[in-house]
């Protein structure tokens, strides 16, 4: 087309060529917003959505050769409607006066379980390598040429002329309708709406049907854009995307149209001119290296981070949530003592009989999978510290885990570092960024401090990790990211039965750490902040210091749990192990398990390792029966339930925030107490 | 002589809006102050700018003679002043002991991290025998193990004055404490609060609506209107001002 | 657990590498080099009859050397001759057959003096083996591990892998299986992306199968299978999981970070180019270093090619390319490039011509896929990579080659209604170098012959591939020491036309020798003879 242009050409033309990406962003940015606008959810389950509808639309359309118009009408107007009120029917109906960050999780879990689920059910595959087909005829075969600088396909004017328009129609829908008026009112106060009369249940199936079905027609556009069709893809758009709805402080529709623009622009302006630039400044280079691949995510941590107006709003803004009954105290509250005595009793006796079966019995596979587990508890308890004890929720666990993982390969494969005192070291730089990433985060609360941790999480991994001193280096080209197994004096670790007992070992240290922390000073601080930060603050709490302990520990724990993991493997395995997608794994899963105690932990770290294989495998049953012939038909069950599984378990936390396992433990003992009590009652 | 607690031409604006024009307060040791107003007087601005939620414009505010004027509302508090909220904060999830035992841990500096990692983080007996103590002047000793959700609104008053009075005031600034309650648990909470001021020494800074409550707790009160203080005196005096009356438009009498 | 950004890359990268890196033979393999292609003589007898005396193998390089191809060019010759004995032996074999305790000594003598004679003479002796895990009286069972669920990269690892597998393993039991027993997969095994190492540990922990193959975009499984001392077949994107573990094959070997490469060049020379642009992902120093590499190649062989430039290097993509490519192809375009080499997946690819397209310079700038060998690929861009080249890390399938393998697979992969898809080959080579592996082994083979018998050959599948010396190649290349890499530096391209592939070279292969990465024309070399 044309040579090399002056400063200003150069510049329109990159700003056209931003557009594009920057259509995507602001459509799935003010889906985004329409979302939380209309229903209070961070939805980060938007991306499923958007898939859902995509891949159903090439089903029908490509793989089924229905007509374009059918595919259309069946994928973004009957299926996407459909499933949000089918969401907000089951889930989010139940869950309108619950905290944004519960909120948040049931949507993380649906953002893994709402594709899976899909694929299953419409036994769909993965596309790739095929330009996906949208609904335009010839989409990406016509182009135009509007200022005769840069061409746009037909797909991408629709995109944003859809961009565009959805922002009028939805400004107008909120500011001039009853029913537009209606939802925002249901999402400010869903009880003081009732009292004047409005049904919530209707505004809100309406609300998210909405919404749902721009994340359909959202999703049949995008498309295009791509050259595959993987839920993933959507995810980290949904990632990407939040940086243009943090523009508008996720509430203002042209402010996140803008913003998705803009973040294209931004963009395509950066890699039209760093490049240059950066030939004639060496000194640019590394800017230009780094940012290239991560500067949506730096540009959505400067948002959250530098832009005051955004951060820690008061949680309960439903004045009328004081209405709600009082959460039920913890089980350990109110518990007969011969409860105690009694459940003490039989952990100790479980955990002795799983001990002694897993060390007579178990071969290399279950030595593995326990160790595992082992494993995955101590990392879980960095959850405990951060969410359970602190209730903030970070995203970046996996990161500080890889960093102790790093730390024992580097040390280890540079200066011949025993790996155990490497782990420590590990742990303490894990601790030392945590408590770094903890100063310009800390200001934010809620789900602005769990975005900005997923945006350092996904920067870790665009940037850092291919830095030599992270996880590259010569070694990790020749022969990767190998660990050995630690050796201290006469005992070897390289022994699987070794190793596993310095990995409880560990996680008994770290466990009775955390109960140290929990029942000692620091416990009750934090506590104090979770209840309330400005009656914390009146009796000397410092907010600030207390929670950069707590995301140090918190870091210190994960690094040490991600260099115990790295020696297990004997190979850090980063993408495997610790990439920002497993760090919301192992949220969900802990929270719905039970953040606030050390047993939730555990049982997370087992449900991680062993759920599938013991469970689902029927490796349990079978053991039961005694032989594999006895298991009913239905075993084994398909490992890709565990994501649909997974989801649900995100959609219970909703209903008992406490974690499934203290939900039970409260019922339990509830009812053993009333037992004891009448029996002691009857006895004197 | 310096006060214990003195505001001197404290100013602040909102857009614009003067919410407060220099207005200068003291309070000394052990005395009960009153600080009345109609609604948007700018009493809780004050209120704000003396425990450093908010930082005023122009305007000192001195503790024991001290510029804390920069200081987060954290080290205000380690300093000696506490407070109680109109809207009731307490800790969800805990016990009323556990209110105070936080408290109680606080002031004793024990927040050191490493100090719970060798054991040296739970609470000694001593420490819990002070909490009873407290509990015990409040009368609530009784619902030391209740969860604070289970509480009434005027118990859970009391236990954000346990809490507050577990800090070690020099001053304690009570925001508001009849809001929400009827006349019959005002009263009872002003004979407690009476009661334990008289045992403690502290001096107190009472921000209320309710004259009646001012009447009969404080010695001195200041009253605000629209930003600026328009008596101060005696109690007494000050509510027969016909000013004061003015501001307030007759809604109260006084007895 | 899914999305792993890094391996995509570095699968990218490492495609580029594989030619990169045929670098060169050791001293000893120096000589020899040139005689693989031609089948001969000695080689297999040594095999054959050196189980119990590994060192004297290892001693002796020339005849290792002389042997790559020849024992696989002519083994499935002699299997397709086979079928009818091969059901007998199966048969005498469930008998109980009188041991044959040293077939090797007499074969040793005999083959050597008539040459079309099977090297293998024992492939269908049965001798009961106890204590072999996987190993039945009648059956040699192996256990499958690749990606299918969460494949982030969409395109078809496990099944196509699969398919290769079992085609060939249904080609071998179909010509009486190997030593009496037929080939199965007994384990299929999905890991799901993240559960790569638990599954290999379930194969491990299960001892039910006597090698494993893996096919995955996550290796994290393949150390413990080299440790537990498991012949371990794959398809080898992960160079660094696989070095400096003799138990992991593959079917092409890319040991080397940072070598520079004569194909490149010689390609783009040949494509017409003079200004060349390489681009790269920015995820990984991997793909990073491989980018530079093949910069370096340009600069570095430039001028031995007539004139060939850098005219524009990025390394610093974003993976998958979310923001499109626009800004960069119009620095290119700037740049008076004419030749893109870039190390990026397929979907990456079809973007970069997308934009190419659009920015109306498509057909004037050519481009080098790394990762594209895959029909319905080139079929669905619809003429979009018309000119295009494709390298390929095997014998590509639109040449005719005389190699039997080649044959066997076109007769029995179309009926397992497999796509010939790279995978597929993958698979089929990797099954074909266990069987190699087997028969060098002998009738009483355990797994640990296996791998000590693939580690004294030069195995060539049958002249498919760019022939692995496993006596050295084991080992990570450094750029300058040619120890450890191919014996000859050899690349296979195709073009694209008409959005099919078609050949262009005279041979599959351009080779230079692999002891210098001195400038010099290349050789049209056919592995098949």
């Amino acid at each position: 087309m044309s040579g090399a242009g002056g400063f200003f050409e150069d510049l329109f033309r990159g700003l056209l060529q931003g557009t594009p990406p920057g259509a995507v962003y602001a459509l799935v940015a003010l889906g985004f917003v329409l979302t939380y606008k209309t229903s209070g959810v961070f939805n980060l389950a938007f991306g499923a959505q958007a898939y859902i509808s995509a891949a159903m639309y090439f089903k029908a359309h490509t793989l089924w050769g229905w007509p374009k118009w059918a595919a259309l009408v069946v994928s973004a107007f009957v299926l996407a409607p459909l499933i949000g009120l089918v969401l907000e029917r089951l889930i989010f109906r139940h869950l309108r006066t619950a905290s944004a960050v519960s909120k948040l999780v049931v949507a993380l879990g649906l953002s893994v379980a709402l594709p899976e689920l899909f694929n299953q059910a419409a036994r769909f595959t993965a596309v790739a390598g095929r330009q996906i087909t949208g609904i335009i005829p010839d989409g990406a075969s016509v182009f135009y040429d509007p200022f005769g600088v840069y061409r746009f396909n037909r797909d991408e004017l629709a995109m944003m002329a859809v961009a565009l328009a959805a922002t009028l129609l939805l400004a107008a829908l909120f500011r001039f309708t009853m029913i537009g008026l209606a939802m925002r009112a249901v999402v400010e106060s869903p009880r003081m709406t009732e009292l004047s009369g409005i049904n919530a249940d209707r505004t809100s199936a309406f609300a998210w049907a909405l919404s749902s079905t721009f994340a359909g027609l959202a999703g049949v556009l995008i498309a295009p854009r791509f050259n595959s069709l993987l839920s993933t893809d959507f995810f980290t758009l949904v990632v990407i995307a939040v940086a243009a709805a943090a523009v508008g402080k996720l509430v203002s529709l042209p402010r996140a149209l803008l913003g998705g623009l803009g973040l294209g622009w931004l963009i395509a302006v950066f890699n039209t001119f760093l490049p240059r630039w950066s030939g004639d400044h060496t000194w640019l280079r590394p800017f230009q290296e780094n940012l290239t691949p991560s500067l949506p995510f730096v540009v959505l941590f400067a948002i959250l981070v530098l832009w005051r107006a955004i951060g820690r709003e008061r949680e309960a803004s439903d004045p009328l949530s004081g209405v709600d009954p009082p959460p039920p105290a913890l089980a350990a509250l109110a518990r007969h003592p011969k409860l105690t005595l009694f459940t003490r009793l039989f952990g100790v006796g479980f955990i002795a009989v799983v001990g002694s079966v897993v060390w007579f019995r178990a071969g290399v596979l279950w030595m593995h999978l326990v160790t595992t587990a082992v494993i995955m508890a101590v990392i879980y308890l960095s959850v405990t510290v951060i969410t359970g004890m602190a209730g903030q929720i970070s995203l970046c666990q996996g990161t500080f885990a890889a960093i102790g993982g790093f730390t024992i390969f580097q040390m280890a494969d540079r200066f011949n570092m025993s790996v155990l005192a490497a782990a420590l070291l590990g742990a303490g730089v894990a601790a030392a960024v945590g408590a770094v990433l903890s100063l310009p985060v800390l200001r934010l609360g809620g789900v602005w401090l769990a975005i900005a941790t997923l945006a350092f999480a996904f920067f870790f991994d665009a940037v850092m990790v291919k830095f030599s001193w992270v996880g590259g280096g010569t070694t990790a080209l020749l022969t990767g990211t190998r660990v050995p197994r630690p050796l201290v004096g006469p005992i070897d670790f390289a022994s699987d039965r070794a190793f596993l007992v310095l990995a409880v070992v560990v996680l008994v240290i770290v466990s009775v750490v955390v109960i140290q922390l929990r029942e000692g000073t620091v416990g009750r601080t934090l506590t104090a902040l979770r209840g309330s930060e400005v009656a914390a603050a009146s009796i000397g709490i410092s907010a600030a210091r207390a929670r950069i302990i707590a995301f140090a520990v918190s870091a210190a724990i994960a690094g040490l749990g991600g260099a115990l993991l790295s020696m297990h493997q004997q190979n850090v395995n980063y993408s495997t192990n610790f990439g920002p997608v497993n760090a919301l794994f192992w949220l969900v899963i802990v929270v719905a398990l039970g953040a606030r105690t050390v047993e939730g932990a555990i049982q997370a770290g087992a449900a991680f390792a062993l759920f599938e294989p013991l469970i689902l495998k029927g490796d349990l049953l079978a053991w039961i029966l005694r032989g594999e012939d006895h298991l009913p038909g239905l075993l084994p069950i398909s490992g890709s339930w565990r994501l649909v599984l997974f989801g649900m378990m995100a959609i219970q936390f909703a209903r008992h925030p406490e974690g499934l396992v203290e939900h039970g433990k409260r019922r339990a003992s509830a009812r053993i107490n009333r037992w004891l009590e009448a029996r002691e009652g009857a006895a004197p | 002589m310096t006060a214990l607690l003195a505001a001197s031409g404290v100013s602040v604006a909102f857009s614009g809006i003067r919410a407060l024009n220099d207005v200068s307060l003291r309070v000394e040791a052990g005395e009960r102050v009153g600080l009345i107003g109609p609604n948007g007087a700018g009493k809780t601005t004050l209120f704000n700018c003396l425990l450093g939620i908010l930082q005023p414009d122009s305007g000192r505010v001195m503790l024991n003679g001290v510029d804390v004027g920069g200081w987060p509302v954290h080290r205000r508090a380690r300093a000696g002043m506490s407070r109680t909220f109109q809207r009731v904060e307490l800790f969800s999830d805990t016990t009323v002991r556990e209110h105070l035992l936080i408290a109680e841990r606080i002031r004793n500096g024990s927040g050191a991290f490493w100090k719970d990692l060798i054991g040296r983080g739970r609470p000694r007996p001593e420490e819990i025998a002070a909490c009873d103590e407290v509990l015990e002047l409040l009368g609530i000793v009784e619902l030391a193990d209740q969860p604070v959700e289970s509480l009434s609104l005027g118990r859970s008053r009391l236990v954000e004055v346990g809490r507050a009075l577990m800090t070690g005031p020099q001053v304690l600034l009570l925001d508001e404490p009849s809001s929400g309650l009827d006349r019959d648990e005002t009263q009872a909470l002003a004979g407690t609060l009476r009661a334990v001021q008289e045992s403690r020494g502290y001096a107190v800074l009472l921000v209320e609506h309710d004259v009646s409550l001012v009447a009969d707790f404080t010695e001195r009160a200041y009253v605000l209107d629209s930003g600026s203080l328009i008596a101060e005196g005696s109690t007494a005096e000050v509510l027969a001002d016909p000013a004061v009356r003015r501001a307030y438009l007759g809604s109260f009498e006084v007895s | 657990m899914f999305r792993v950004r890094r391996t995509i890359a570095v699968l990218g990268a490492a495609v580029v590498l594989a030619a990169a890196c045929g670098n060169s033979p050791s001293g000893d393999g120096a000589a020899p080099t040139p005689d693989t292609a031609a089948p001969t003589t000695a080689a297999p007898v040594t095999t054959a009859a050196d189980v119990p005396e590994p060192d004297a193998v290892v001693e002796a390089p020339e005849p290792d050397a002389s042997e790559p191809d020849e024992p696989t060019a002519d083994e499935p010759a002699t299997t397709e001759e086979a079928p009818e004995p091969a059901a007998d032996e199966l048969d005498a074999a469930e008998a109980p057959e009188p041991e044959t305790d040293d077939p090797a000594p007499t074969t040793t003598t005999e083959p050597v003096v008539e040459e079309p004679v099977d090297p293998y003479p024992h492939r269908h002796d049965f001798v009961p083996l106890d204590g072999v895990p996987g190993v039945t009286v009648d059956e040699i069972r192996v256990a499958v591990i690749g990606t299918g669920k969460n494949n982030i990269l969409g395109t078809c690892i496990l099944p196509c892998f699969h398919t290769g597998i079992q085609a060939y393993f249904d080609y071998v039991n179909d010509a009486g299986g190997v030593y009496g027993r037929r080939l199965v997969i007994g384990e299929l095994l999905d890991d799901e992306l993240g559960f790569n190492q638990q599954r290999s540990l379930e194969v491990i922990d299960g001892n039910n199968s006597l090698a494993a193959f893996q096919a995955t975009l996550l290796p994290s499984g393949w150390g413990p299978l080299n440790d537990a001392g498991i012949p371990t077949f794959t398809w080898n994107i992960h160079s660094a999981d696989s070095v400096n573990r003799d138990a992991i094959f593959g079917s092409f070997v890319i040991g080397c970070a940072g070598c520079t490469q004569r194909g490149l060049p010689w390609l783009a020379a040949h494509a017409g180019a003079g200004r060349v642009a390489l681009l790269g992902y920015g995820v990984s120093e991997t793909s990073k270093v491989n980018t530079q590499a093949s910069a370096d190649s340009i600069r570095l062989y430039g001028a031995d090619v007539g004139g060939l430039e850098v005219a524009y290097v990025n390394d610093d993509l974003a993976f998958g390319l979310p923001n499109g490519i626009g800004p960069e192809v119009t620095q290119m375009i700037d740049a008076g490039v004419d030749f893109i080499a870039a190390s990026m997946d397929l979907n990456g690819m079809l973007t970069l011509a997308q934009e190419l397209e659009r920015q109306g310079v498509r057909d004037q700038i050519t481009m080098l896929h790394p990762n594209t060998y895959d029909v319905d690929f080139v079929a669905a861009a619809g003429g979009l990579l018309d000119g295009d080249y494709v390298l390929v890390l095997f014998v590509p399938f639109e040449y005719q080659s005389s190699s039997p393998l080649r044959h066997a697979y076109d007769q029995w992969v179309p009926a397992h209604g497999g796509p010939t898809a790279e995978q597929t080959m993958a698979g089929w080579i990797n099954a074909d170098m266990l069987v190699t592996g087997l028969l060098e082994a002998g009738p009483e083979f355990d797994r640990q012959a296996i791998i000590d018998s693939l580690n004294r050959i030069t195995y060539g599948a049958g002249g498919l591939i760019n022939p692995i010396d496993w006596t050295r190649q084991h080992t990570a290349v450094v750029p300058g020491v040619f120890d450890h890499a191919y014996a000859q530096e050899c690349v296979s391209y195709v073009r694209v036309e008409q959005g099919s592939f078609v050949t262009f070279l005279p041979e599959p292969w351009m080779c230079w020798p692999g002891d210098t990465d001195a400038w010099s024309e290349p050789t049209p070399t056919d592995f098949a003879g």
